[in-house]
């Protein structure tokens, strides 16, 4: 396995949140749980930058919802994990997972 | 409804950012959290964060936009500009953000292109931000056209520019036509205020009543004196200085009738000052009373009036010089014993401000930011010329997909404008640093208050938005010009390695360009410093160390006849003598040393001599001084003997004069010979003749000195220098407790010691030498740096010719050699046409400042040396380099 399969931590965060979000990950809802979840504030910018970076690596997927009124007549874009993208949050969880097992608990 | 959206200005803000794919998704996943966070916590709130939102994601989206992608598409729309309806608007954004996506892509270019080009904006900025506030900014004295100033002057004491007699002024008030109003300012008064915690000593400028009305400005509170006011035996009122009633009296709205005590007189504030008055030297002056000149006291020898009138109606300034010497001629004729070298002149606004020297001092600065500002773009010039070598390939991709010429010109001009603007804003931030920097080397009493009041004002803002906008068509028009115009089939068939002769002709000719600059400003900078080692040898040929000083100005109310104020100084001085640590005490008039202690200058007769010519009656400064002052200040007495006690008012008048005076006007031993001074009827017997007194090192000009002894001619106001066993410093406290012991309500002003003294009254020029030093060296460092991308750029493209050389035989030395000759010949040529430029430069700045040689051929020879060890180490890296070539691998290189 080469270093770049590995993801980012801002990648991982992005990525467990589509999971947690399934159907209704779009922009807002992601950056609202990422909010709520890790306490961080992140920008709208960083997270299209992220996820569109995830899309080129092919780990996720988009497509365009239908236009709301209450987003001023703007459509939602729905971000969805690919098949590969299942993979890569599980290796990832798989090795933090193998990394932190014997560790006591005041590292944790 | 309006108040429910989102904030308008960053929604168009993100929408510009953001790639445009995602455009509407964005702003719509804002807009939705936005509706939510009103209702749940407010619009401002909810405002605030949108706000903050889009702070932080235009960066993230411009930068980090998927550049191929982004690339790739912005290569394809540039080549079509006119397909939507606001073309040239949407032609320019997308070149902007084009151009940030570029220069994120290559860091290290943009940083040191910002950084170089920061650096020169920042001195330009903080240069003129000084011009600023000395030629553009709004003076006090408004129309300044008709305005013109009177000064004495006097061309044996090397004076231009003195003020004049009260007696003259009032002539020339009653008799100069061309003058329709005239007033005169005395800025060497000072007062006792009394009534606050401390007895403080205040500066207060004496003024006519007409004052306000020539220079066309009004009080902000109160009123100006009147013409009655300004009468001996009226009233007593005074005007306050706007920082006075800010520090002393704390914004008092209700100053305006109060009453206060000046030197113990009670005294209405009848206006407060605007803080516009607050300019040049007239910011030194707390508090406005009126002059109250008057025929029967005012001196036709103490010159304490600065004097400024409006022209009158179609008046010019040379008719008023004709009436002014018209008047001279008559008072001359009237009273003999005024003949001297003594005259009267008329200036104009300009020469009153500043004496040539300063302007020429300005000029100078502004020419040497200006040529900085030019080796900034030069140097970034080349570093363009560079990258566009490397983006040949890139630019020829596009043009062939079809894109035309100035919209390529248009997108590399963009970054350049991006790269100029950020670097303005960066510039702003060293100019203020810069600034603080000169407030703190200038010093406090360095007589230099101009630095005080300079400002980043909206002008200075203003001017450093231009020349950020001019810049980028210095540095990179021509860069622009030459890229957007690729060769396609040579360019793409050769593999984009974008090697071309012309450009390294447009990189030698800026490097030249950059040399002669450099060293025409290092040239002049070799003279300066040479004056500023000068005065650090300082040595005036008494000894300074280790002595303290101060003024005593004793209020006429407390201290009323000369006996009183003669017996207090004695008191004062014998206080001072018993303080612990004190080796010796002298009172002096003036100190010497100190710039800002009214020093009197006297023209006087020789018994014996036939009377001179007007210009060659002997003049020089008077100075009153107690028995032991040459002991203790150590000045050595070469011919006679100093003053004793018994130099008292009962004893014949005795005088000191210094080997200056005895050299220029006696042939024979001085000593023993009577002069009489000015119109005073006392002969004064030459008891001894002293040392000379220096203004810079032994080799600087000594000036002409009279010593007379204080109890022979008592005075109100004087200087104490007290030389110390250990540091001075340490005692000023008990020095002043001492003066309060002999009389509680005393201030005591000014203490400094005499190094101090001297050192501050360097500081100023010193302050502006040592910019134009600095700046002189960062030219070098630049035009260096300059060298060395050029040198080295030469070297890689002959990688493969040295490569073929060293294969067929030819030795690491002669590599080096051709390379370094080369180099030599580039900035031969800029040091022929620098040096040329530096000797003419040199010749202006000595005209204005005599202190200053034209031409020394040390320092000229000291400063090539310096440019050619520069240009040989900028060579020999790159060359030797080039010497290491391993062959086969040179030839494999293209």
């Amino acid at each position: 396995m080469s270093k770049g399969d590995y993801l980012g931590e801002f990648e991982i965060v992005v990525l467990s949140t589509l999971l947690h979000l399934g159907d209704n990950a779009y922009g807002m809802t992601i950056r609202c749980v990422i909010d709520e979840r890790t306490g961080r504030s992140v920008s709208i910018g960083a997270i299209y930058a992220t996820l569109r970076r995830l899309e080129r690596k092919g780990l996720v997927t988009s497509h365009l919802g239908e236009p709301t009124a209450e987003r001023g007549g703007r459509a939602k874009r729905f971000f969805a994990l690919e098949p590969a993208g299942e993979v890569a949050v599980a290796r990832s969880r798989a090795m933090f997972a193998r990394l932190w097992d014997d560790l006591p608990e005041t590292h944790g | 409804m309006y108040e429910k959206c989102p904030p308008r200005l960053a929604e168009r803000l993100l929408r510009w950012a953001t790639a445009r794919a995602d455009r509407d998704c964005v702003a719509g996943d804002l807009t939705e959290e936005f509706a939510a966070r009103a209702l749940r916590s407010g619009l401002g709130g909810a405002r605030r964060w949108y706000w903050w939102q889009v702070m932080r994601s235009v960066p993230t989206s411009l930068l980090t936009g998927r550049e191929s992608q982004a690339a790739r598409r912005s290569a394809i729309q540039l080549d079509t500009p006119l397909r939507r309806g606001d073309g040239t608007m949407s032609n320019l954004l997308q070149d902007i953000r084009y151009g940030f996506r570029t220069l994120a892509k290559s860091p290290t270019f943009t940083v040191l292109t910002i950084a170089t080009l920061a650096m020169a904006m920042g001195v330009n900025t903080a240069i003129f931000s000084i011009l600023n506030v000395v030629l553009v900014a709004d003076l006090p004295l408004k129309s300044p056209d008709t305005l013109g100033f009177i000064y004495s002057t006097n061309a044996q004491l090397n004076s231009a520019q003195a003020p004049v007699p009260a007696a003259d002024f009032l002539d020339y008030r009653e008799e100069v036509g061309a003058f329709a109003a005239l007033a005169g300012v005395d800025r060497g008064a000072a007062f006792t205020l009394t009534g606050t915690e401390e007895p403080v000593w205040i500066e207060g400028f004496l003024a006519t009543a007409n004052t306000l009305e020539v220079w066309e400005q009004t009080t902000l509170m109160g009123r100006w004196f009147t013409e009655e006011e300004d009468r001996t035996g009226s009233e007593r009122v005074a005007v306050l200085a706007h920082h006075a009633w800010e520090r002393r009296f704390g914004f008092d709205p209700d100053i305006v009738g109060r009453v206060i005590e000046l030197d113990g007189y009670p005294t209405t504030v009848i206006g407060v000052m605007r803080k516009e008055i607050e300019w040049g030297s007239l910011a030194d002056a707390e508090v406005w009373v009126p002059a109250r000149l008057n025929r029967a006291t005012a001196s036709r020898e103490n010159r304490t009036l600065w004097v400024m009138g409006r022209l009158a109606r179609g008046a010019t300034l040379a008719q008023a010089q004709q009436e002014v010497d018209a008047v001279r001629q008559r008072i001359v004729a009237e009273q003999p014993d005024l003949r001297g070298p003594w005259g009267a002149i008329v200036y104009d606004m300009n020469r009153a401000i500043a004496p040539p020297s300063t302007w020429t001092i300005l000029f100078m600065l502004g020419l040497t930011v200006t040529f900085v500002m030019l080796i900034a773009c030069s140097n970034v010039a080349t570093m363009m010329l560079t990258r566009a070598g490397a983006r040949t390939r890139e630019i020829a991709v596009r043009a062939a997909l079809g894109a035309q010429r100035h919209r390529l010109l248009g997108q590399l001009l963009s970054e350049s404008a991006i790269l100029s603007l950020a670097a303005g804003a960066l510039g702003l931030l060293i100019a203020r640093a810069s600034l603080v920097a000169l407030i703190w080397m200038a010093g406090e009493n360095s007589g230099m208050n101009i630095f005080q009041i300079v400002t980043l004002d909206r002008t200075v803002l203003l001017f450093t938005l231009g020349v950020a906008l001019v810049a980028p068509l210095l540095f990179g028009f021509g860069p622009a010009l030459r890229a957007s115009r690729p060769d396609l089939n040579e360019t793409l068939r050769e593999g984009g390695r974008g090697t071309s002769g012309g450009s390294l002709r447009g990189r030698r000719f800026l490097v030249t360009a950059q040399v002669a600059l450099a060293l025409s400003l290092m040239i002049v900078a070799g003279l300066l410093m040479k004056s500023m080692a000068a005065s650090r040898n300082y040595d005036p040929g008494f000894d300074t160390d280790r002595m303290m000083t101060m003024r005593v100005d004793l209020a006429e109310s407390v201290y009323p006849t000369s006996e009183d104020q003669r017996q207090a100084f004695d008191r004062i001085y014998a206080a001072l003598e018993a303080v612990p640590g004190v080796e010796g005490v002298a009172m002096m008039g003036w100190r010497l040393g100190a710039n800002d202690d009214p020093a009197v200058t006297r023209s006087f007769r020789i018994e014996g001599q036939p009377e001179p010519d007007p210009a060659e009656v002997p003049s020089g400064f008077y100075n009153v001084v107690s028995a032991d002052a040459l002991a203790v200040l150590g000045l050595p007495i070469v011919g006679g003997r100093g003053f004793t006690k018994s130099d008292n008012a009962d004893a014949p008048p005795a005088v000191i004069i210094n080997e200056h005076l005895a050299d220029r006007h006696w042939t024979t031993d001085p000593v023993g010979s009577r002069i009489r001074i000015g119109t005073d009827d006392r002969w004064l017997e030459v008891v001894g003749v002293m040392g000379n007194i220096h203004s810079g090192d032994t080799s600087a000009p000594s000036f002409p000195i009279l010593f007379v002894p204080v109890a022979q001619s008592p005075q109100r106001q004087m200087g104490f220098l007290a030389r110390t066993a250990g540091a001075p410093l340490a005692l000023t406290g008990a020095m002043r407790q001492a003066i309060w012991s002999v009389d509680a309500n005393q201030p005591v002003a000014d203490m400094r010691t005499v190094n101090q003294l001297i050192e501050d009254s360097f500081a100023g020029p010193m302050t502006l030498f040592s910019i134009f030093v600095a700046f002189a060296a960062f030219a070098v460092v630049m035009s260096a740096a300059g060298l060395y991308g050029v040198i080295s750029y030469a070297v890689s493209n002959r990688t493969r010719e040295i490569g073929i050389r060293m294969a067929l035989g030819a030795r690491t030395a002669s590599v080096l050699a051709m390379i370094t000759r080369q180099a030599l010949w580039l900035v031969g040529i800029g040091m022929v046409v620098g040096g040329a430029a530096g000797v003419f430069l040199g010749r202006i700045m000595s005209s204005a400042i005599p202190d200053i040689d034209a031409f020394d051929l040390r320092s000229l020879v000291g400063v090539l040396a310096v440019f050619v060890a520069m240009t040989l180490l900028a060579t020999w890296i790159p060359a030797r380099r080039a010497s290491r070539v391993d062959p086969a691998i040179a030839l494999r290189s293209e």
